[in-house]
């Protein structure tokens, strides 16, 4: 049967419309909520905006800027993971990304400290990243990175790059920082500089130095758990 | 900048001016000058140190006790400035004037180097650091070599891997500051107050890393060569030596770290040549909670001439103990210390950074036929202990800009048919004090 050229055209509508939308079945938007708020806690949905008053059970939209004040405090939850949002901090939500078999979340912290507790469910992976100016960490194995200065671990993997993607890994209870420009410290250095003291006031004087000051961009503390009991 | 054009001068010796071989570091100086004043953004900082150590030794069979006292006077000048768009630049010049009880001065510059750092260099996630004229080198087995050199440094890190190249050379370092030794001219002309600078040998090495192959674990290899530019005179000999090595480090479970490594040397002399070993292990283990504590186990085993192997041929003097400070060749030593801050939880970082240490450490020969190189060594024994030592430390930094550390240590040597000295080498004890401060 011989179509016509308005049927062609007609059907391939009909098939790059059914194409565009089975990509969006897969992928919804994580939620962001704000559930604690302790002291001034501001919120600008997007560059340029306006800074209005923080509500708790408020959704935070992909774009949103977070701003917390003097000894003030602010709780996120997104998905089944939590974010304290410490004094003093600014920091913006990019990406919120809920695929398919991946909760993926993207946050840039401009200034401040954030302490998460980054939980993923049952059969799904979670990519969760945070950055900073000068440098990228990331939960290790949902191939994802996170931008900090300094960085604690309490419990899993997080591994901290910086701007030239040169990455360790950064276990349980080990720590890492970097300047940005400089290869992050291995855990071993961060242990070996943090227990010891130096005397010498010298900065190339030992080789065993005290922890690196890092820039004041801020940090990030990731708890990580893997709940495989739901 | 006038410092920039003095080499340094010993007192009592004619003021060296400019020769050929100051040309390098003139020109690296020149050329960061340059760049640096001409760069569209660029800082410059400087700094001050006062470095002060005072030291005792103390045994029955030294004629009298042992005091010596140091002080360095330290000037660091810092410019720096971007290149393009991400590349930098930065310059450190470090002249310094040392008084000590046996030179009444000593004017020396500890380091004058450029930086560049080029990211970008080898695709979009990678980065290439060069380094170069006077700075503190050190092999990729420090145990080798790590000292200052006139040298470039470059390192590349791209795809996950991390590619390092140096070459130094040693003959414009003072020789009161050398620690090049690796012939016996080399630590005859040490102690010969007529030469001005240290041997004139030239170090290069290249070394491949790859972080966290498997398991976390860091695997580097590495060669490293040493050559002598002098020609042997009469009754001397000139060595040349190679090495080439490998190292696994990573952690093992948290908090607890582990790191082993050899390196196997290669010397050829005139008329000889001899293949070496030097090994070493170590765990270290860090508690936080537990008042920032450290305890760290390791062994090193550095070939004497027995066996299969030869006397392990270094490049630096190194030296075994911190009060006994024995000759690092064949010689076998397992080291225990822990150290913490009794202080961790003060609320002010003055009372939070003071550190006490303690360190035990226990030395044995390899080669127990031939007699260990220090005073009062065995010349029939053949017990292999050499002797068990115990140093304690408190280091406290009162303030960014000053820093305080007492050391207190004991070596008991092993005598009798156990042990490699006799009975006349005495118990022996050291007490040193160090402060630090900057301005």
């Amino acid at each position: 049967m011989v179509q016509t050229m308005k049927q062609k055209t007609l059907r391939r509508a009909i098939i790059a419309a059914v194409l565009m939308t089975v990509p969006l079945l897969g992928v919804a938007g994580l939620e962001a909520v704000i559930t604690g708020i302790d002291g001034k806690v501001e919120v600008r949905l997007s560059e340029g905006g306006e800074w209005t008053p923080a509500e708790t059970g408020q959704s935070v939209p992909t774009g949103a800027t977070i701003s917390t004040s003097f000894q003030s405090t602010a709780e996120i939850t997104i998905g089944e993971s939590r974010l304290e949002v410490e004094a003093l901090t600014r920091m913006r939500i990019d990406e919120l990304i809920e695929e398919s078999d991946t909760d993926r979340t993207d946050l840039h912290l401009q200034v401040g400290r954030v302490d998460a507790e980054v939980r993923s469910s049952e059969n799904r992976d979670t990519e969760f990243r945070v950055s900073s100016p000068i440098a990228v960490a990331a939960v290790r194995g949902t191939d994802f990175s996170f931008d900090g200065a300094n960085l604690e671990v309490s419990d899993g993997i997080v591994s901290l790059s910086n701007r030239y993607n040169e990455t360790v890994s950064v276990g349980g209870g080990e720590s890492s920082t970097t300047t940005g420009t400089e290869p992050p410290a291995t855990p071993a250095e961060q242990s070996e500089s943090s227990t010891r003291v130096t005397v010498s006031t010298d900065d190339e004087g030992e080789e065993e130095t005290t922890a690196p000051s890092g820039p004041s961009t801020g940090g990030l503390t990731i708890n990580w758990e893997f709940d495989t009991g739901r | 900048m006038r410092h920039l054009t003095h080499i340094p001068t010993v007192a009592g010796r004619r003021a060296v001016s400019f020769r050929p071989r100051t040309v390098v570091p003139l020109l690296v100086a020149v050329f960061t000058a340059t760049v640096v004043a001409t760069a569209p953004a660029q800082e410059a900082t400087w700094s001050g140190t006062l470095d002060g150590t005072g030291s005792g030794r103390f045994a029955d069979h030294l004629e009298e006790d042992d005091l010596s006292s140091s002080l360095t006077a330290a000037l660091t000048g810092r410019g720096f400035a971007e290149i393009g768009t991400d590349s930098t630049i930065e310059m450190v010049v470090r002249p310094s004037y040392t008084w000590t009880d046996d030179r009444p001065y000593l004017l020396d510059l500890e380091r004058m180097y450029t930086d560049v750092q080029v990211p970008q260099i080898v695709g979009p996630a990678s980065v290439l650091r060069l380094r170069a004229g006077r700075f503190r080198l050190a092999a990729p087995d420090p145990g080798l070599f790590n000292d200052t050199l006139d040298g470039v440094n470059a390192s590349v890190s791209a795809a996950g891997v991390r590619v390092r190249a140096g070459a130094g050379y040693s003959g414009l370092i003072l020789n009161p500051v050398s620690n090049i030794r690796v012939s016996p001219a080399d630590v005859a002309d040490g102690a010969d107050d007529d030469e001005l600078f240290g041997p004139q040998r030239i170090m290069a090495f290249g070394e491949l890393s790859v972080p966290e192959v498997a398991l976390r674990q860091t695997v580097r290899l590495y060669g490293i060569g040493q050559w002598d530019l002098r020609d042997a005179e009469e009754g001397e000999t000139t060595i040349d030596s190679y090495y080439g090595g490998a190292a696994v480090d990573g952690p093992i479970i948290p908090g607890l770290f582990h790191s082993v490594g050899a390196t196997i040397s290669y010397a050829d002399a005139e008329d000889t040549d001899s293949l070496g070993i030097l090994s070493r292990a170590q765990l270290r283990y860090f508690r936080s909670d537990w008042n920032s504590s450290r305890l760290a186990l390791r062994g090193v085993v550095a070939s004497g001439l027995g066996g299969d192997t030869d006397q392990f041929a270094g490049i630096s003097e190194q030296t075994v103990g911190t009060v006994a400070e024995l000759p690092r060749e064949n010689i076998a030593y397992g080291e225990l210390s822990y150290g913490l801050r009794p202080l961790a939880g003060a609320p002010t970082r003055t009372l939070r950074d003071i550190q006490t240490s303690l360190t035990g450490r226990m030395m044995f020969r390899m080669d127990t036929d031939r007699p260990v190189d220090a005073l009062g060594a065995s010349q029939t024994s053949s017990g292999a202990l050499l002797g068990t030592e115990a140093v304690a430390q408190v280091g406290w930094r009162a303030t960014s800009d000053l820093g305080v550390s007492v050391d207190g240590g004991a070596f008991f040597p092993a005598d009798g048919s156990s042990g490699s000295f006799t009975d006349q080498r005495a118990t022996e004890y050291l007490l040193r004090l160090q402060v630090s401060a900057s301005f």
